[in-house]
């Protein structure tokens, strides 16, 4: 039978895995091998992917790919089984530190100069906690989100208190085979720039997945120290692992710590400091086992070792690695050793022979070598933790946020609380309150300056210009702060990857996978940061789709265009418009995807495999940290870019061509200019110069179509525009072009061309359906 | 042109400098007000 036919809270072992590619080695890398054994946990309310349970995690699985995978069924519930190591009270082998390894090993005495710094690679599976122990390390305050995959970049910082060192965050990974593009950043820093040591943090409360990729960083031969991670929660539900047995065994120092409460983080930074200083490398990096299975693996992997040393010699890569992944066909390694004819058919025969003594592929017998080592190590070394109560709570939870007839509703009831509360309740009302305070000040500052007799210019570019426009776009700062406080609340607590994993087949439908709405709700807040994080998509079709989609999500700069307009326009049915505004948004990127799919990303969606963390109450540190970013980014935008912007938009509409100052601001250059553009508009119902100008300062940033209009329009903006009008206007700005940086993001990531692309296709649509709004309403006898 | 002006104009100058040297000094780099500091141009 197949894994897809297994029945919820059935238990199988593997016993064939079947598809090819990047995917099948994914998928190895995961766990889903050959003799491992699943449980299936639940389906996702549409009926696909499937949540399983394999070597103590959950795993999520499209029943397609589910369907590849052979299974025999198991009487026994595999969840129910907890053993107890064998204790063995070894003394503490003494690595990572003087003493005893000194003393075995003199040749290593020598350590790296003073004056050399110290570089580590701060490396793991995804939500791991890397962030939180890089935070820890440095004293910085990078993001930490709870869902797999919140790093996409590598970070950099020294260690606190440890000027001479330098410490880099990489993005998680499983296994040192680049599967998606944050992958390739992780394992190339760490095959091309060369670390003095390796710090690998390992979730010890899913020990046996994290082992993995622990095992193939030994292979490289770096300096490195196991940071067992989340070590509180393991004891604190009963479990233990014999650290001295398991250094031994793994032959490097390995430091149980908790990062989010700072305990045994000294400890590893000793140990890691001791290990690059003087570069003791692990003392294991052979895992066969010559007895294991007639030893064909052994044989295999030795060979092959011997035959490609010179050739992994030049190309400046570990041995043991590179023989590794000779076998596994990994074609990044095979180009860099450069085998001729004859080695390549050597390699071929001696992996052919294994795979005939073993029965197993080649992929499939080293990624078997390696878990076998790891359950040996975890049988004499750890006693698994009962269900964790932040399981058992995540499953509860999960009933309700994930079952078949209760996700879909509650992620609108979610969704729709969150906008309810921040433009119609909190960030409302404490908008209305600085908004209160700014025109109280703004009329201070006014008096101030006549009875002072300030000149007459000067006066106007202060309350004309800057307080009205950076005011203007200030006002807005609880609105934003407040839709960023519940976002970080939904990823924080590991809803997002929830949303992830229910979303998946309705995607599927429009060409996209489940991973993609990660992005779109980060795009919600910012298209910057979603352009970015588009980076753990694991194809390049899906990450160029949803590049391409993610500015149709509103952006949080665009919510005072909304807010201003809609108080202007529509005073009794603001929050009702805006929400409207963000459906549009999204139900114009289904359009778009359908449109994609058919036409230039032609196919599916690569398959979905994601790993679902459980429910954590978001620390209040990280969220507020979060939030006082947020506000102190904004605050540096109003007073910068949206600044200059109300400076030099007060300048051109109060001076004509001979830099006269004008009465009426028809004759000033602004007019002049943003006239010729104007009529393009005129169907749109927004012929207007003013209304021109200001979506045109909007490409320099959202806020800034606000800030314009303030400078610009010394009376009611009612009177400038009919209702009508201001609708087609609002749709205008929802869709239109994003702003210069999410270009910029674009651009980094796809290139000029698609850059481009993109600001020309956004106007059009823009514009079509502004016009198809203005149209339509006035069918319905708008005006 | 009283001492108000001149006090008020070296501020507005001083103001707008600022706000072009700091605009200069990120350019190129993620200058959005909402970003999740989750791409490299937003190392604090």
């Amino acid at each position: 039978m197949t894994l897809k036919e297994l029945k919820i809270g059935g238990s199988a072992v593997i016993t064939e895995v079947g598809g090819e590619g990047a995917l099948r080695q994914h998928f190895l890398d995961m766990g889903v091998i050959p003799g491992a054994e699943v449980k299936v946990l639940k389906y996702a309310p549409l009926g696909d992917p499937m949540e399983l349970l394999i070597h103590g995690y959950s795993l999520s699985l499209r029943l397609a790919d589910a369907a590849q995978i052979k299974v025999t069924e198991l009487d026994k519930d595999i969840a129910a089984e907890v053993e107890e190591p064998h204790r063995k009270h070894r003394e503490h082998p003494g690595l990572g530190e003087g003493g005893r390894y000194h003393e075995a090993h003199p040749e290593k005495n020598e350590p790296l100069p003073d004056d050399t710094k110290l570089t580590f690679a701060l490396v793991g599976n995804q939500n791991s906690g890397k962030t939180t122990l890089f935070n820890r390390l440095t004293g910085s305050n990078q993001h930490v989100g709870n869902f797999p995959g919140v790093t996409v970049d590598r970070k950099d910082g020294p260690i606190k208190g440890h000027p001479n060192t330098l410490v880099t965050d990489l993005p998680g990974i499983y296994s040192m085979s680049p599967y998606s593009s944050e992958e390739v950043v992780s394992r190339s820093f760490v095959l091309d720039e060369k670390p003095r040591g390796i710090i690998n943090i390992v979730d010890a409360t899913n020990i046996e997945r994290n082992l993995y990729l622990t095992m193939q960083l030994l292979e490289m031969g770096v300096p490195m120290v196991v940071a067992l991670n989340m070590m509180d929660e393991v004891t604190a539900n009963g479990g233990s692992v014999d650290i001295n047995e398991m250094e031994a065994m793994l032959g490097v120092p390995v430091v149980p710590i908790s990062a989010a409460k700072n305990s045994g983080v000294d400890e590893l930074i000793d140990h890691a400091e001791h290990v690059a200083r003087y570069q003791e490398e692990p003392m294991r990096q052979d895992f066969c086992d010559e007895n294991d299975c007639g030893g064909a693996v052994h044989r295999c992997i030795h060979g092959i070792a011997h035959l490609i040393e010179d050739h992994a010699k030049r190309a400046g890569l570990p041995v043991r690695f590179a023989a590794n992944k000779v076998i596994e066909g990994d074609e990044l390694v095979l180009k860099q050793l450069e085998l001729d004819e004859n080695e390549l058919e050597t390699v071929g025969h001696i992996v052919l022979q294994m795979e005939k003594e073993r029965g197993l592929d080649r992929s499939a017998a080293i990624a078997d070598m390696r878990f076998s080592f790891i359950q040996k190590v975890c049988r004499e070394t750890v006693k698994k933790p009962r269900e964790s109560i932040g399981h058992i709570r995540s499953r509860r939870i999960d009933k309700l946020l994930t079952g078949k007839f209760t996700a879909i509703p509650m992620f609108v009831l979610i969704m729709g609380l969150v906008f309810w509360l921040t433009f119609g309740v909190i960030g409302a009302g404490l908008q209305g309150l600085l908004e209160t305070g700014i025109d109280k000040l703004i009329a201070l500052a006014d008096k101030a300056m006549k009875e002072a007799e300030v000149n007459e210019v000067i006066h106007s570019l202060l309350v004309d210009g800057v307080f009205a426009g950076v005011g203007s776009v200030l006002s807005f700062l609880p609105i934003i702060v407040t839709l960023f406080f519940f976002l970080s609340l939904l990823e924080d607590s590991g809803y997002i990857a929830r949303v992830a994993f229910f979303m998946d087949k309705a995607l599927r439908k429009i060409g996209l996978s489940g991973r993609s709405i990660v992005p779109m709700l980060i795009g919600f807040g910012c298209t910057v940061p979603a352009v970015m994080a588009t980076r753990t998509l694991p194809s390049e079709r899906d990450r160029k789709m949803t590049i391409l989609l993610t500015p149709f999500m509103s952006c949080t700069a665009k919510l005072p265009i909304y807010a201003f307009f809609a108080a202007a326009f529509f005073p009794d049915k603001s929050t009702p418009i805006v929400v409207a505004l963000y459906l549009l948004g999204i139900i114009t990127a289904i359009f778009a995807a359908c449109l994609y799919k058919g036409t230039v990303f032609k196919g599916d969606a690569v398959p979905f495999v994601m790993e679902l963390p459980n429910y954590r109450l978001p620390a209040a540190k990280n969220v507020l940290q979060l939030l006082w970013d947020k506000a102190k980014d904004f605050l540096q935008r109003a007073f910068s870019v949206i600044l200059i912007a109300t400076v030099a938009v007060w300048f051109l509409q109060k001076f004509d061509m001979n830099l006269h100052m004008v009465k009426n601001s028809e004759e000033s250059i602004l007019a002049a200019f943003s006239g010729v553009v104007a009529p393009v508009f005129k169907p749109l119902g927004l012929g207007d110069w003013r209304i021109v100008t200001s979506l045109v300062t909007g490409f320099m940033a959202k806020e800034s179509v606000v800030s314009t209009l303030e400078v610009l329009f010394t009376g009611d903006v009612t009177t400038a525009m009919t209702t009508l009008g201001a609708a087609s206007l609002l749709v205008f700005s929802l869709l239109y072009t994003p702003c210069v940086a999410a270009v910029a993001a674009v651009k980094r990531e796809l290139g000029k061309k698609w850059a481009l692309t993109l600001v020309i296709w956004q106007c059009a649509l823009a514009w079509v359906i502004a016009l198809i709004v203005r149209l339509v309403g006035l069918l319905m006898g708008g005006v | 042109m009283n001492a108000a002006d001149i006090i008020l104009i070296v501020l507005i100058t001083a103001a707008v400098i600022g706000a072009v040297v700091h605009c200069v000094k990120k350019k190129g780099s993620c200058n959005c007000g909402c970003c999740t500091g989750s791409c490299p141009n937003c190392k604090k």
